[in-house]
C-alpha cells in the first residue's frame, strides 16, 4: 500500500511528503473510497474466495465497454481534481502534479485494460492490469489526501480569523467597539464552527470527533456570553469580578479554538481534562 | 449555528463521487476475469 506523511500549513504553502509505505487516512470519505478498491486489488492478487467473486456485478458487460467506463471515470476524476487545484492557489502546483500522475496512471491502466480485454484469459495481461490498477489507486490516493489537506488548510484559515478577532475583542475599550468586534467574531466563529462540523462528520477517530463536537458546543455557548461579559468589563473595568468573568469566557473560547486546531492538525488533546473549561464564573 | 451546509461540499467530498465511479469501473473490469475464467472452464475441449 502507499506511504505518505503530510504537513498542514496554517498559512503559506502546503507541503506533502509522499511515502507509499506509511499511509495514514484520517477521513471517512477517503477511506470509503479507497478501502474496497484496495480489497479488490488484493483479492485479485490472492485469487481466493471465488464464491464471493461470483456474486459481484459486471458479468454481462463486454470488456471494451468496461474499459471505456474506467477511462471516462478517470477523466471525470481528473477534471474535478483540476478544478479544486485552481481554486486553491497555495496548493495548485502540487495538486496539478498529482492530477498529472492520475492522468499517467489512468493512461497506463487504459492500455493494460485494453490488452486484458483482448485476452481475458492470459495471465500476463491480467498481471499487467493488476499492476496498472495498483498504480492508479496510488495516484488517486495521493490526490484525495491532497484534497484533504486543502480542507484542513481552509479550516485553519478560518481558525486564524477567529483568533485574530478574539485578540481585537480582548483589547476593545468602548461599548461600540465591543459591539462591532463581537459581531465580527460571531460571523467568523459561525464559519469556523460550520467548517469544523464538516470535519467532525468526516473524521474516523471517535475521540477526535468528540473533541470537535465539544469545542463547537463551547464556541456556540460562549459566543453570546463573551459579548455580555466584554460589555460589562468595558463599562466597569475597575471591578475585579467583571474582569475575571470576561477572562473566563475568553479562556473557554480560546481553549475551544485550540482544540479545533489540534484536531485539524491530527493531534487530539491529552485526555486529562485540562482542555475542558472548568466550572467558574459565567 | 451547528447546522452543516450541504451546498458547500469539502474538496474531499467533491472528489468522493468520481472516486467511487472510478472504483466501481475498475472493480467491474476486474470481475470480467471471472467471466473469462468461467467461460474457459465451461467450454469443452
Amino acid at each position: 500500500m502507499a506511504t505518505m506523511t503530510d504537513t498542514y500549513g496554517t498559512t503559506g504553502t502546503l507541503t506533502l511528503k509522499w511515502d507509499p509505505r506509511n499511509l495514514e487516512i484520517r477521513t471517512m470519505s477517503v477511506e470509503r473510497t479507497l478501502e474496497p478498491l484496495v480489497l479488490q486489488v488484493t483479492t485479485l492478487v490472492n485469487n481466493k474466495d471465488r464464491d464471493a467473486k461470483k456474486k459481484r456485478p459486471g458479468k454481462s458487460k463486454r470488456a471494451s465497454a468496461l474499459v471505456a467506463t474506467v477511462e471516462r471515470a478517470t477523466e471525470i476524476f481528473i477534471e474535478r481534481g483540476q478544478t479544486i487545484a485552481y481554486e486553491n492557489p497555495e496548493i495548485t502546483q502540487q495538486m496539478l502534479a498529482a492530477v498529472e500522475e492520475v492522468r499517467k496512471a489512468g493512461a497506463a491502466m487504459s492500455v493494460a485494460a485494453r490488452e486484458f480485454s483482448e485476452e481475458p484469459c492470459a495471465s500476463l495481461a491480467r498481471g499487467g492490469m493488476v499492476r496498472a490498477a495498483r498504480a492508479l489507486l496510488c495516484a488517486v490516493t495521493r490526490l484525495l489526501i491532497l484534497a484533504d489537506m486543502v480542507d484542513v488548510h481552509l479550516l485553519l484559515g478560518k481558525l486564524n480569523t477567529v483568533e485574530s478577532d478574539l485578540d481585537k475583542l480582548k483589547s476593545a475599550s468602548s461599548q461600540s467597539e465591543v459591539m462591532e468586534l463581537a459581531r465580527q467574531f460571531g460571523v467568523s466563529a459561525n464559519e469556523l464552527s460550520a467548517a469544523a462540523g464538516k470535519r467532525q462528520k468526516e473524521l474516523k477517530e471517535p475521540r477526535m470527533k468528540d473533541e470537535l463536537a465539544a469545542a463547537r458546543a463551547v464556541l456556540k455557548k460562549h459566543s453570546t456570553m463573551l459579548l455580555t461579559a466584554s460589555k460589562v468589563y468595558v463599562r466597569h473595568p475597575e471591578l475585579a469580578a467583571a474582569k475575571a468573568n470576561r477572562d473566563y469566557v475568553l479562556r473557554a473560547v480560546c481553549t475551544a479554538v485550540d482544540a479545533i486546531a489540534g484536531v485539524a492538525r491530527g493531534r487530539a488533546a491529552p485526555n486529562n481534562g485540562t482542555n475542558r473549561p472548568v466550572e467558574g464564573p459565567g | 449555528s451547528t447546522q452543516l451546509d450541504p451546498a458547500q461540499p469539502t474538496a474531499v467530498q467533491r472528489l468522493a463521487e468520481p472516486s467511487q465511479m472510478l472504483k466501481h469501473a475498475v472493480v467491474n473490469l476486474i470481475n470480467y476475469q471471472d467471466d473469462a475464467d468461467l467461460a474457459t472452464r465451461a467450454i469443452p475441449e
